[in-house]
């Protein structure tokens, strides 16, 4: 589902940082051919999936490889024939990719239930590329409605089975608990690398973060892990930090085809940004899956515990941990990044605006889409967003 | 004055003009229904006896009226009204200047703006909610929606839902645990009503409400199968009208009554083969919502070329839907499962084309409603397969509650050219 595909950003600093983020970089550059390679070498099977929410931790469990359809800012060529323009641009744009020759290493696509215009993605995926394996996760919208939790238990089990019966192989709680400690050890190193953007002078650029994120779509994540665990042991020696003076969170889906491009705006006026809501980042790390019991049950309990994004109702637990983290981030201002149409965040930015004014943190909201980014003014409303807060100050 | 069927003299019954729909007499008798039924809830208010809830029109209707007093209403129909008597604008933009996007649900952006604005009972306000119902098997964003109302209103809220249809054939039995799923969220809904109204569930009186549910469906069903008939004995368009009511108040004898009197209506017009419109050359499915602020447009402009909308995938979405059967609440899941807005794109397919089958048409036209998104998704798959049926199809693109999104000229000029289309495909069959 994220858009990280044109990320590359300069480097700031050439030293051993900049070169494990270029490495990461590389890898998420050629994910494909990579996937194509280790398919054809391995045999190994590729799974795709379009939201952070599918239980990524049982397709791993089942031997395959997880792997998330990302959108791109690139022009729509099939799936405008299939869905409506105004369908958010994530969404269109990864069914896209998936049906074109991008992803065309894939063996199947497991949906997940997060909102009607990923269902009907998912929908079409499943009419259109009829041979391939596809199977869909009913996972509770209301996450907190009665009996949500014993259905997506039952739900997990169904997932799991369709997944032996596709790989011919069964899954065992031995699986399931390592590809969740897996799972849970990237969330643990995350965390650490979090916890230095909290620092007065943050050792990392919003940019960087985006670059380090984005190869945890498509990369084992053994590999994945490797490489964070070096980031974080030389990031401390590091002896040039982001320059920025003002601190901003960034909320978003990562789902915008200019994220890349808006981060790299901010961060180029005085401002870094030390947090942002993504999904695979700060969502992702707030907790992690229980390891004792049953891990269906845990895998279960994780993601209908997860604030991932607004798309899951009640919203409340994403806005407070998005409030807690303006404040343990020192958060300045705030800058929204919203896909045109799409429901979860168009619903939630008013509330989210209007609390973040009640403790004093002004914002600004970035409308993003197909063919729109009208660059100028995003400067201008970024600059206007700093003007605010050095005011403020 | 609309009338009863009984006090209509039928000596005078019109029997329309060539090139205009003839319209039903008796559902006028929804508005005055509608006003009944307002009233009667304000006045409960005031007394401190009513409560209010603002549900979405998928809830279980029968469970909420099993409570006494307790007076669901849709904001939906709330912002469909306004959006019909061209009001609605003001209360759109009132949202929007709140930071709530011109992109989002076209009935959620009027019915908040109307508080906003303080939008009057004399100017057609629904009463303040008391609490707040919501579902998602219509609509993802409603939840969403639900939220924000929540926040304007500070009031209790219950969420339920039901899990997508995931088929594979529209027929195929709901697994049990969806079931459960459902039946454990109706007995959720159960006790927050409790708790909300310091009432018990009545189970006798909830069978009660179940049958004059499942009788309203009956009546509807019967209306929709008159419609089969050649020539239409009414345009499928005006049973949008009545159709609010069976989304408000399916379970109670007032449905009944109104369902009826239409049905009464029809059922004389069949008889006495009186057709809507007496020149109908084309039978047309319609698929999406009308424009509400400029509601006759499409039926007008068709009628002249002798073509009437015969059947919909809307009004059609009230029939197995309401079906609450026994009333077991793990019955009613595996009835409301199938609803439209709830199936996958295959299943969408094999509903209108059995829709299009039964009705003999000869087109079909869609509406990509960006106000209401969920009922575009899938269209285009859908028209794809009509279109290989033979069936010759229009798309055109509008906001059904929001008129700053339509263009007269326009859909007249689509229309125009479909309607040639149809009669270039008749004169070579």
């Amino acid at each position: 589902m994220p858009s990280l595909e044109n990320c590359e950003g300069e480097n700031l600093f050439n030293e051993e940082v900049g070169a494990l983020i270029d490495t990461l970089m590389e890898l998420h550059k050629n994910s494909h051919q990579r996937l194509r390679e280790s398919k054809e070498k391995a045999g190994k099977k590729v799974i795709g999936y379009f939201c952070w929410y599918t239980p990524k931790e049982v397709i791993l469990a089942s031997g395959a490889q997880p792997v998330m359809v990302c959108s791109s800012s690139d022009a729509i060529k099939i799936s405008g024939a299939y869905v409506p323009h105004f369908t958010c641009n994530t969404c269109r744009s990864a069914l896209d990719l998936s049906m074109g020759s991008n992803y065309d290493y894939l063996d199947g696509l497991v949906g997940c239930k997060v909102d009607d215009p990923w269902k009907t993605c998912y929908d079409v995926w499943e009419l259109h590329v009829p041979h391939l394996y596809t199977h869909f996760v009913q996972m509770p919208s209301f996450t907190t409605a009665d009996g949500a939790s014993k259905f997506f238990i039952k739900e997990l089990h169904l997932f799991k089975a369709s997944l032996e019966t596709f790989m011919g192989t069964k899954i065992l709680d031995k699986d399931l608990q390592s590809s969740i400690q897996i799972s849970n050890a990237t969330r643990s190193i995350l965390r650490q690398l979090y916890e230095m953007r909290k620092n007065d002078q943050p050792l990392i650029s919003g940019t960087e973060m985006l670059q380090v994120l984005a190869p945890s779509f498509s990369m084992p994540l053994e590999a994945y892990n490797d490489i964070l665990t070096r980031i974080i042991k030389v990031l401390p020696q590091r002896s040039e930090r982001p320059a920025g003076e003002v601190r901003l969170m960034v909320v978003t889906s990562l789902c915008s085809g200019q994220i890349a491009e808006i981060l790299r705006e901010i961060e180029r006026a005085d401002a870094v940004v030390v947090v942002e809501t993504a999904c695979h980042g700060l969502s992702n790390i707030t907790r992690d899956i229980p390891e004792d019991g049953d891990p269906l049950s845990n895998i279960a309990y994780f993601y209908l515990n997860a604030s991932a994004c607004p798309a899951k109702v009640p919203t409340e637990g994403w806005i407070e941990q998005t409030l807690r983290s303006a404040n343990e981030y020192k958060t300045q201002g705030v800058v929204f990044i919203i896909e045109k149409y799409c429901d979860p965040y168009g619903f939630v930015y008013p509330d989210l605006r209007d609390k973040l004014k009640q403790i004093g943190i002004p914002s600004i909201k970035i409308d993003t889409g197909e063919g729109y980014f009208p660059l100028a003014q995003v400067r201008t409303r970024i600059e206007a967003l700093l003007e605010m807060v050095k005011g403020n100050v | 004055m609309v009338q009863k069927w009984d006090d209509i003299q039928k000596e005078e019954y019109e029997r329309g003009k060539p090139g205009e729909i003839n319209f039903l007499k008796t559902i006028g008798l929804t508005q005055s229904y509608m006003n009944k039924y307002y009233e009667e809830a304000y006045q409960k208010q005031a007394e401190g006896l009513g409560h209010i809830t603002w549900v979405t029109s998928s809830v279980p209707f029968e469970v909420i009226f099993a409570f006494e007093n307790v007076y669901p209403f849709l904001p939906e129909y709330s912002g469909v009204q306004a959006s019909f008597d061209r009001k609605s604008t003001p209360y759109q933009l009132a949202a929007e200047s709140h930071g709530y996007d011109i992109e989002l649900c076209s009935v959620f952006r009027t019915s908040l703006g109307e508080d906003i604005l303080k939008r009057t009972r004399e100017e057609g306000a629904m009463p303040r909610p008391d609490s707040l119902i919501v579902t998602r098997h219509m609509c993802h964003a409603m939840g969403y929606a639900w939220q924000a109302y929540q926040r304007y209103f500070n009031v209790p809220i219950h969420m339920q839902e039901l899990p997508y249809f995931t088929g594979p054939e529209l027929d195929t039995p709901l697994a049990d645990h969806y079931k459960k799923y459902y039946a454990e969220s109706v007995r959720g809904l159960v006790k927050f009503l409790e708790k909300q109204t310091g009432q018990k569930f009545n189970k006798e009186r909830y069978r009660e409400v179940v049958k004059l549910s499942n009788r309203v469906r009956d009546i509807w069903l019967k209306i929709l199968e008159h419609g089969k008939t050649i020539p239409a004995p009414y345009s499928d368009w005006d049973l949008y009208v009545p159709l609010l009511a069976i989304g408000n108040w399916r379970g109670t004898q007032m449905a009944v009554e109104l369902f009826e009197e239409v049905n009464k209506e029809v059922v004389y017009r069949v008889e006495n083969k009186i057709g809507a419109l007496p020149n109908e050359t084309f039978r047309l499915f319609f698929n999406g919502n009308p424009s509400w602020y400029n509601f006759q447009f499409l039926p007008a402009i068709l009628a002249r070329k002798g073509a009437i909308f015969v059947c919909s995938e809307t009004n059609y979405l009230f029939t197995d839907w309401t079906n609450a059967g026994s009333g077991e609440f793990e019955e009613m899941a595996d009835n409301f499962v199938r609803h439209y807005l709830n199936i996958g794109i295959r299943q969408k397919i094999e509903y209108d084309k059995r829709l299009c089958k039964e009705y003999k048409v000869d087109g079909a036209i869609f509406q990509d409603n960006r106000g209401c998104r969920p009922f575009a998704f899938g269209f285009y798959d859908v028209i794809d397969a009509l279109e290989k049926e033979g069936i010759p199809c229009l798309l055109y693109e509008s906001n059904s509650a929001d008129l700053r999104f339509w263009s007269d000229d326009e859909i007249r000029s689509k229309l125009e050219t479909f309607l040639e289309v149809l009669e270039q495909r008749r004169k070579g069959a």
